[in-house]
């Protein structure tokens, strides 16, 4: 090399150093990005109970009351599940401002006779909780679920903005540092979901496991580009101690809003479970498809959420007229 | 002059190599960190900016004498939309979506018996009609109030113009009803654009056609998506119900290509080409398409193939 080459060499490669240096300094932002929580991640606890296996039970009848009573009591009864003292939460669906009769969300007669039979046991309280995002107090009450658990003896927990502390779900995709509806939960020694069977817009139907989605804060609309994902990551998330399947109505088309009675279906079937998974495998035959149809279904039982196979838990199926 | 070109030595080349191994390290390492970037911090920014969106201007919608408000009247606009109807929100958003104003009415003579009313502002008649024509039910019964109109047991939906619009209770008593007809009246009164039809519906053959059973599809039918503006209709065939379908194109040399698209999509989705002219057997059903002028023309997932070609025929 002359001196000749070295100086343009030195010069390009000077001349490379100080782009590159600019184009990063263009591209540094000085206050970081916006929002991120500064509050230290929960984790919810495993509201599951080992003993009590994978065990499902499918419960064919109009009424709610004695449908769901007969289910317990054909997995050995609520006792088996709730314990003197123990602090239960149901995770309810109560997302739209919608009277019961649509059966867009939980039925309040369901809500209130779990709440009853978890306090007949010796359950210390019963908490009622989700986040419908769009006035809460109005969709608790038009709902017809705060009367009727406030009667029952519950307690019904309104999500503010000092209920949610971010959540990390390990492994996750989109559960990172996502805002969770914790506040109910602290402190809660069994979790019970209630959802009603129907048909979903965007991920073909919303049960037990989609219900989960109530307990996610912030802007969660994002996730429903992804919804098979968030429901997969629901079921990681949540271990709870039982699911309640509302089949009673099942809403066969224009979910999860409805808004007509022609949009329901009478299909008479109550299923209460251990396992979220399974449940859903069951439920979404009531909507005329199968497992197979639902992707999150699969997905959540390679995730060791539970299992697509109803059937291989020997479900208890009974009636009541 | 030109001197001796030095060869370089292996620690060179070593340090070279690990130079330049370690800025493809550092780039995988950028690139898989954004591509798994956290969803909290994306919303965050997003809220951020929300604020300086401009909103649409208010939807018209007044009590009549029948009611009292329930409450104040809501809006929603595409960015929380989704806070009042959740995962039906996609339904609307990707077709035009402007406004949502809704409001629950009281009966004055029975203060515990309500309906809400939801106006969707979807920009233009087209794009309303889709998500009319999308949602309607199988038990839907006529209503006089507007071209595109029906009841079912506890509910009135109609398109406006621009506006498609539900009227919902969850107590159908016969007042109730009369006077959810009132509001609804006095909606179309105030809005206009009731009586107005899309002239694309003219196009489908009336003989066998099944009654209010058009649909429109804005984006990507049947999973194409070039498919756009589609409307559908069923016919009966015998025993069966066949789907016709048809889309408008600038002219006839691009309804051809569009024929033509479809097709080879068919076929390279697992179709299989039948001997009968512009037919293709998908999944045991039969799918037609053909230009006809500047019209792309067809049947969608019939159960056999003559009755496609039934229906085909009334098009031809």
């Amino acid at each position: 090399m002359n001196r000749r080459d070295f100086i343009v060499r030195a010069t390009k490669a000077s001349a490379a150093i100080a782009a590159t240096g600019a184009v990063g300094y263009w591209l540094y932002d000085r206050t970081g990005p916006t929002g991120q929580s500064v509050i230290q991640n929960v984790s919810l606890p495993d509201f599951s109970l080992p003993q009590a296996g994978n065990r499902m039970a499918i419960v064919t009848g109009a009424d709610r009351v004695k449908t769901v009573n007969r289910a317990l009591q054909a997995l050995g009864g609520i006792q088996q599940f709730i314990k003197p003292g123990d602090r239960v939460v149901l995770k309810v669906n109560a997302a739209f401002a919608t009277p019961a009769a649509l059966g867009a969300t939980s039925h309040p007669e369901l809500v209130a006779e779990v709440a009853r039979l978890c306090l007949r046991v010796g359950a210390a309280s019963v908490v009622v909780t989700d986040n419908p995002i769009n006035d809460p107090q109005s969709c608790f009450s038009l709902t017809g679920i705060t009367p009727a658990a406030v009667a029952a003896g519950a307690r019904v927990a309104m999500p503010g903005e000092a209920s949610f502390k971010p959540v990390t779900v390990a492994g996750a995709k989109l559960i990172r540092d996502w805002p969770l509806l914790y506040e109910p939960l602290r402190g809660a020694t069994k979790l019970i979901g209630i959802a009603p069977v129907k048909d979903h817009n965007r991920s073909g139907a919303s049960l037990t496991m989609k219900n989960w989605y109530g307990l996610l804060g912030g802007r969660r609309n994002v996730f429903h580009q992804d919804i098979h994902t968030i429901i997969t990551e629901l079921a990681m998330m949540v271990k709870p101690t039982l699911v309640i399947l509302d089949g009673t109505m099942t809403m066969m088309t224009n979910g999860p809003t409805g808004g007509s009675l022609d949009d329901l279906k009478q299909t008479n079937t109550m299923i209460v479970s251990t396992d979220h998974v399974a449940a859903d495998a069951f439920g979404v035959t009531l909507l005329g498809k199968s497992a197979a149809d639902l992707p999150y279904i699969r997905r959540a039982a390679a995730a060791g959420a539970g299992t697509g196979n109803w059937e291989s838990l020997k479900p208890a199926r009974e009636n009541v007229a | 002059m030109k001197g001796t070109v030095r060869q370089p030595g292996r620690v060179e080349v070593l340090v070279s190599y690990l130079v330049v191994l370690t800025l493809v390290a550092i780039a995988v390492g950028v690139f898989l960190k954004q591509s798994r970037f956290n969803p909290a911090v994306l919303v965050a920014q997003q809220a951020a900016q929300l604020s300086s969106k401009k909103t649409a201007p208010a939807t018209p919608l007044d009590t009549p004498a029948e009611f009292v408000p329930l409450g104040a009247a809501e809006t929603f606009n595409e960015e929380n939309l989704f806070e009042k109807i959740d995962g039906k929100a996609d339904l609307y958003l990707t077709v035009g979506f402007v406004e949502l104003r809704c409001r629950r009415l009281a009966l004055k003579a029975q203060p515990d018996a309500w309906c809400e009313m939801f106006v969707y502002d979807m920009a233009k008649l087209p794009q309303a009609f889709c998500v009319y024509s999308q949602q309607r039910r199988s038990e839907a019964q006529p209503l006089d109030i507007a071209t595109y109109a029906y009841r079912t047991k506890n509910s009135l939906y109609f398109v406006c113009g621009r506006y498609y619009v539900e009227v919902v209770t969850a107590m159908p008593t016969e007042p109730m009803l009369t006077a959810m007809l009132a509001l609804s009246r006095q909606f179309i009164a105030q809005n206009g654009g009731a009586t107005e039809r899309l002239p694309e519906l003219a196009l489908f053959p009336s003989a066998n056609l099944v009654p209010d059973s058009h649909i429109l599809y804005i984006a990507e039918a049947f999973g194409f998506d070039q498919l756009k503006n589609v409307f559908t209709a069923k016919y009966k065939a015998g025993n069966a119900e066949v789907t016709a379908f048809l889309t408008g194109c600038d002219d006839e040399v691009k309804a051809t290509a569009l024929a033509e698209a479809y097709r080879k999509f068919l076929l390279e989705n697992g179709g299989k080409a039948l001997p009968a002219a512009n037919a293709v057997e998908l999944m045991g059903n039969v799918e037609i398409v053909f230009a006809k002028g500047k019209q792309v023309v067809g049947v969608h997932a019939a159960l056999n193939l003559e009755a496609a070609q039934a229906v085909v025929k009334m098009f031809q």
